[in-house]
């Protein structure tokens, strides 16, 4: 899919292209979101009712398996190595305080069975995700990006976060589990890669099967405002947000033709 | 185009995270009028990029199920019971969208156990 601004525009693309192939399946759909942000309200709006029609999670309830905005605290000034040490504290704190809320919720959010293997945040806040006193994958990838900001690096493409690894490569590792032999199921979020190019701060996210009708909307909002989150606190630039889906999944019995029709009329995008 | 995320007003940011002042003994006394209250205040003081002011069907105000979980945790931690509700077991989902629902869920969970309570 050629790059848009818009996170609606790159999913109404990727949708409309999955759509037209058989069976309403894609092998590595990409999606490309060169503003991570801003949405066509339009867009946002039908998917939104299609979603209540369809009686599934809403956006922003998906959005916020990964990143739960809400429980942020936004201090409303982004990082920076030379910013005073209260000022600093008050940026620590927002991120310490939003992993502490989200983990205090653990004993409840697992209690859904969709949650039982954790969700994307808690995996990603206290990996493996379960319980709380985890690896915070989000809190040493922080701290990595700060002390390139330090020593004035700003091109490094070493800053992974794993969500279905078996085991983590960093210090204190906890293992999971030796081998992972599901074959369907959660997580299908399974890698999130970022990418410091020229002082811009990317983000490109593999799922292995990405459901298009139902879950991939909430999730680029997810994955933008977990962006934002992370320059915030690390004082980079935003740069740009690539999903690869090695499977996407139109879900044709949720009729994705009539919704992408209903959406482009009248016309959004050029043809 | 819909608004940026960044361009929506955020709520000052909070000196101190809010602190719920109920002991487990006054949530369980309050009625559910005053436990709807309570939820609503522990919403407002604790999650600050809550956007106030819809309505749900039954005329309350609207939550989202990140919020439902929030608070429904905090009482349960509050009470001694950190899975106080448990969502699997949620039969109306609606519940878990509006205030007044919410407040309905979380008192029948307090009344299962109330009578553990009174024993001890």
């Amino acid at each position: 899919m050629p790059p848009v601004a818009s996170l609606s525009e790159a999913w109404l693309l990727a949708l409309e292209s999955c759509a037209r192939s058989p069976k309403a399946r894609s092998l590595h759909l990409v999606m490309t979101v060169t503003e991570p942000g801003p949405e066509v309200e339009r867009i946002r709006s039908g998917v939104d009712a299609m979603l209540r029609s369809a009686e599934t999670s809403s956006v922003d309830t998906v959005a916020q398996t990964i990143f739960p905005w809400p429980l942020y605290d936004d201090p409303g000034i982004s990082w920076h190595p030379d910013l005073p040490e209260d000022v600093i504290e008050k940026i620590d704190n927002a991120a310490s305080n939003l992993y502490e809320r989200y983990v205090s919720m653990l004993p409840v959010l697992l209690t859904d069975p969709a949650n039982r293997r954790g969700t994307y945040f808690s995996r990603m806040i206290s990996w493996p995700g379960k319980q709380a006193d985890g690896t915070n994958q989000l809190e040493l990838r922080i701290a990595g990006l700060r002390r390139e900001r330090r020593s004035r690096r700003f091109t490094n493409n070493t800053l992974d976060i794993d969500l279905s690894a078996d085991c983590l490569d960093v210090t204190g590792t906890q293992v999971y589990a030796v081998t992972d032999k599901r074959s369907r199921g959660f997580p299908c979020l399974v890698h999130l890669s970022f990418t410091l190019f020229n002082g811009t701060l990317n983000c490109t996210a593999v799922y292995r099967h990405h459901l298009l009708m139902t879950k991939a909307y909430g999730n680029l909002v997810g994955l933008c405002h977990l962006m934002r989150f992370l320059c915030q606190q690390t004082g980079f630039n935003l740069g740009e947000l690539v999903v690869n889906a090695t499977l996407a999944d139109g879900e044709p019995s949720l009729k994705p033709k009539r919704l992408i029709a209903d959406l482009r009329e009248p016309p959004l995008l050029g043809s | 185009m819909k608004s940026d995320i960044d361009s929506a007003t955020p709520p000052p940011p909070q000196s101190e995270p809010f602190a719920a002042a109920e002991t487990a003994d006054e949530i369980f006394a309050m009625d559910e009028n005053a436990l709807q209250t309570h939820l609503q205040q522990r919403l407002q003081g604790a999650i600050p990029g809550r956007h106030a002011g819809d309505r749900a069907e039954d005329g309350s105000p609207c939550v989202s199920s990140l919020e439902s979980v929030w608070v429904i945790s905090q009482i349960g931690h509050a009470v001694g019971q950190p899975k106080l509700v448990k969502l699997s077991e949620v039969g109306d989902k609606a519940e878990l969208s509006s205030l007044r629902g919410l407040s309905r869920l979380v008192a029948r969970a307090l009344d299962t156990l109330r009578p553990a309570r009174m024993a001890s």
